[in-house]
């Protein structure tokens, strides 16, 4: 039977349930609304990346494999935010730089929390022709590799401290601290830019 | 008083303390302590007992909140924000900036920051250059035997469809031809003569 529907009227939920019954169309739609959003994502959580697009492709692709074995179509977006950093991680690891900063949430032998080092970019530094958006890149890129998974996740994937916890395997506790000290970082970095504009 | 009497009341203390049973059976139940002492005395002690865990509890939500009020706005505010705050948690931050003009102002300078970069990240909206979604999709078909065998199923019918199309409009081709054929050498024969 012909089959007119609107694929870009439908909810996310919908597309996937389409998908899961091997409707085409509803993949390319869901790829088409996914895509910006994932390479945004990457855009800010690997900035030193030679190839962005290989690092969306290669997620939407294994979106796209897994999508038959999500259960409740509700969590498509903390599941999606789930390879998203497994791919970060993934990045991170082929770079052989470790994860920073997990031991930056524990007190030291001092019982002093270890302090996120001063990235901030002085204004003095830079020339009047950088965007503000240039400057915002640069301070989420000089975040400890932890501290920028968690802020990117909240500020451009708009997710809940349980869904970055559920996308990252990091406790709520500790997404919550750690999201709170970037964005203290950020806002002392950012300030003088923002009140210029 | 019979015991059972008395066991079935005592059964209903925690509940008549609590307040959680019907207006007959409060009834019922202060009808028996004001004759039975002995009941009446455990259920004096029970509520000294249920009054003294009550207030314990309230001085240890009260200390969690006051203890240090400072590093609890200092650790939150990003949750305050973001709406992840507890109601209870809600409740005694508004009351705590309410009460300090500094922290009104901190909250304020956050809010602000956060308002700014939201609408910094969405000006410098990044878009990848070229669509992927054809070129998911077909690799996605590739990797499924399914739509693989059913590509072949389709690519088969069609070749028979034409090549039962072919023989058809040669089938009916022929006999004019050679009719053609008949008629030309009749005509070059008629010549001839």
């Amino acid at each position: 039977m012909l089959n007119f529907k609107n694929y870009k009227k439908l909810k996310i939920e919908e597309l996937i349930k389409l998908i899961q019954k091997n409707d085409f169309k509803a993949m390319e739609e869901l790829v088409k609304r996914e895509q910006d959003k994932i390479y945004m994502t990457f855009y800010y959580l690997c900035p030193d990346c030679d190839d962005l697009y290989d690092l969306t492709q290669e997620a939407l692709l294994r979106m796209c494999r897994g999508l038959s074995s999500l259960k409740n179509p509700k969590t498509f977006r903390g599941w999606l935010n789930r390879i998203i950093s497994n791919l970060f991680y993934d990045e991170l690891r082929k770079k052989h730089k470790h994860p920073q900063c997990l031991s930056t949430d524990e007190e030291d032998e001092d019982g002093k929390v270890m302090q996120i080092c001063d990235n901030c970019l002085c204004p003095d530094e830079y020339t009047l022709h950088l965007e503000v958006e240039d400057i915002i890149k640069e301070t989420i890129s000089k975040l400890p590799d932890n501290f920028r998974l968690v802020m990117v996740l909240r500020e451009l994937g708009g997710l809940s401290y349980e869904e970055i916890s559920k996308a990252t395997g990091i406790e709520v506790g500790t997404v919550k601290s750690r999201i709170n000290r970037a964005r203290h970082k950020m806002k002392t970095c950012l300030e003088p830019y923002f009140d210029n504009n | 008083m019979a015991k059972s009497d008395c066991d079935k009341f005592l059964k209903m203390l925690p509940a008549y303390i609590e307040g959680k049973i019907s207006s007959e059976q409060i009834i019922e139940i202060e009808k028996h302590l004001s004759v039975c002492s002995s009941c009446f005395e455990k259920y004096i002690n029970l509520k000294n007992i249920s009054q003294k865990i009550k207030n314990s509890f309230e001085n240890i939500k009260q200390e969690k909140f006051i203890s240090d009020k400072d590093s609890f706005f200092n650790e939150n505010l990003s949750a305050y924000i973001d709406n992840e705050l507890s109601n209870e948690e809600y409740l005694f931050f508004n009351g705590y900036v309410a009460l300090n003009p500094e922290k009104r102002k901190e909250l304020d300078e956050m809010l602000y920051f956060e308002e700014k970069l939201k609408e910094s990240l969405e000006k410098n909206r990044q878009i990848l250059q070229k669509d992927l979604s054809k070129k998911i999709v077909r690799q996605i078909r590739l990797e499924n035997p399914a739509c693989v065998s059913e590509m072949y199923v389709t690519a088969s019918i069609a070749t028979i469809i034409l090549v039962l199309l072919t023989i058809t409009a040669a089938y009916f081709s022929i006999p004019d031809n050679l009719h053609n054929f008949a008629v030309k050498a009749h005509l070059i024969k008629e010549i001839k003569h």
